[in-house]
């Protein structure tokens, strides 16, 4: 009977640990939806595959959040009732550049820079990534997916 | 040493992985159900992140609600009303047949001392029904050890919650009750049935006893789970999917003492209305249904359901249309056995703990509830204390 408890409780811990030391789901929501969890098996637990400062100005989250945070909560307040996913898409769609760094957001997106900082931008031309981004699909890529079972 | 023959370790060894293997089967069943001294479950329903107690019974009376959340309020048209101020979330539309038959009961301002926020520890909190987290098994891992069988509960889902830790094993948790079946690595069966035709002693003994017990009553359990016809229509949801395995366990006779699972994710830090929205339909339907079908299989008699989350949120919203982590919530429960109505009073929006609501109602009071007037069981050993509960049960 040992051998069965020293097999099973280290198991079960690992999975509960899995499940309980996850991110926030707006997070997970954006990590899934932009399709950076496709650069790491393990983006579920990594803050390195979407940090922080994507939306805030600090590395640690919080106030005070960077342009293209603000950029989500004016969506939120013009649109209170939408998901978080519909929300991210409806600004990235809008084809703004909230960071004024002369990519748009959704491109920067694409280029994995960030939308909200102007230090951070693609290091290729604009027209190369547009045609890029839209070989891939364009803005629609970010969609909300509507998933069932 | 023959082919055959395999050494004592290494039975064991194959043994364990076949008990792993085979975890989500619920064995022992008569013996659980004889030592149970009862035949009614207890399905607990683990609302995962968070969810939002103001959102969910809504005090629309209330103008301080509304001062608070300019954004993410449910308007009053929207209300399911209730009495006493308060009323369901529209989402909740589903479950009202069954508040009106007097099935449902609300529970408010649940929490514990000393709250904390983080979702890690006060989800240990509810887990282990013990605030100090000195603690590391669950309180329904404490009632197998209490019946005296790690198989009278199980967790419909992915992972096994810390609930369902006991001191020395955890109980099983069930991905899938179509894949409800042994399953041995590649190559092992014939290894595996020729030990276990072996004379043996000592705990090599029990284990042979105790595989042959699981596989037998695997067996009769996937025959019973094969007869199941639902009797109600589930939605197309994952959530609605684990409800109806619920159904499908206890309507095939397992007579498993507790059933859980989970929803989520209600950490609504952002867009809350989009998706606690969809989330609270999401509960709603698949427990209409689920109610619907132990109806149609003359279980309602024998089943309670009880939901919780780890915490609830703060009354004000954020700057994201969401809610940050607070402490107070609700809780809920329905069946037949459930004395329907709000039970506590409407939250004070006018008194709060740095923002938050300020509980009134300890959560092991609705726990010892259950575990004393449903299951027959000795809640003061299992919380490790006399709770007094708000009367949730007929």
């Amino acid at each position: 009977m040992a051998g069965v408890k020293r097999i099973l409780l280290p198991v079960t811990l690992l999975a509960l640990g899995g499940s309980v030391l996850a991110m926030p789901q707006f997070r997970l929501t954006a990590i899934q939806q932009l399709g950076y969890d496709k650069s790491d098996p393990l983006w579920q637990y990594s803050g390195k595959v979407m940090g922080c400062t994507f939306c805030h100005v600090g590395k640690q989250g919080g106030a005070p959040w960077n342009v293209f945070g603000q950029a989500l909560q004016k969506g939120f307040a013009a649109s209170p009732k939408s998901s978080f996913g519909d929300v991210l898409y409806t600004v990235l769609r809008a084809n703004g550049d909230q960071d004024g760094d002369g990519y748009p957001d959704a491109i920067e997106v694409f280029a994995r820079t960030l939308p909200g900082d102007p230090k951070s931008y693609p290091d290729k031309p604009l027209a190369e990534l547009e045609q890029a981004f839209a070989a891939a699909g364009g803005a629609e890529a970010y969609a909300v997916k509507k998933t069932g079972k | 040493m023959s082919d055959l023959a395999v050494q004592r370790r290494d039975f064991l060894k194959i043994s364990a992985a076949a008990a792993y293997t085979i975890s989500g089967m619920p064995g022992f069943l008569a013996r659980a159900a004889a030592q149970a001294g009862g035949d009614k479950t207890l399905v607990v329903i683990q609302l995962t992140g968070g969810n939002d107690g103001l959102n969910t019974l809504i005090p629309y009376t209330n103008p301080a609600y509304y001062a608070a959340r300019p954004n993410i309020a449910i308007a009053k048209n929207e209300v399911l009303t209730l009495g006493q101020g308060l009323g369901m979330h529209p989402a909740l539309k589903p479950l009202m047949g069954l508040w009106d038959a007097g099935q449902l009961a609300w529970m408010e301002n649940v929490g514990y001392p000393n709250p904390n926020r983080s979702h890690f520890a006060s989800m240990a909190i509810w887990h282990t029904a013990d605030p100090g987290q000195a603690s590391s098994e669950g309180w329904i891992g404490r009632i197998s050890e209490q019946i005296g069988d790690p198989f009278c509960a199980s967790n419909i889902g992915t992972a096994t919650p810390l609930a369902l830790i006991a001191q020395n094993y955890a109980l099983p948790t069930i991905d899938s009750v179509d894949n409800f079946q042994v399953r041995l690595p590649a190559g092992v069966q014939d290894a595996f049935d020729s030990m276990l035709s072996a004379q043996r002693g000592g705990e090599a003994a029990y284990l042979e006893q105790a595989t042959r017990s699981m596989l037998k009553h695997t067996s009769t359990v996937q025959a019973n789970v094969g007869k199941y016809r639902a009797g109600a229509s589930y939605p197309d949801s994952k959530f609605a999917g684990q409800m109806k395995d619920v159904a499908r366990l206890i309507a095939s006779g397992t007579g498993q003492r507790v059933l859980y699972t989970s929803l989520g994710s209600f950490d609504t830090h952002a867009g809350q209305r989009g998706d606690q929205d969809r989330l609270l339909g999401e509960l709603a339907g698949a427990l209409k249904a689920f109610y619907a079908d132990l109806e149609t299989q003359g279980l309602a008699e024998k089943v309670v359901v009880m939901g919780f989350s780890e915490f609830g949120r703060r009354v004000a919203e954020n700057d994201s249309a969401g809610t940050d982590h607070g402490e107070g919530s609700v809780m809920f429960a329905l069946g037949r056995g459930v004395k329907g109505g709000i039970h506590g009073d409407s939250p004070d929006l006018e008194k709060l703990n740095d923002g938050d609501v300020i509980y009134k109602q300890d959560f092991r009071g609705v726990y010892a509830e259950g575990l004393t007037g449903w299951l027959n069981l000795d809640a003061r050993k299992i919380l490790g204390g006399d709770f007094k509960g708000p009367g949730w049960l007929v």
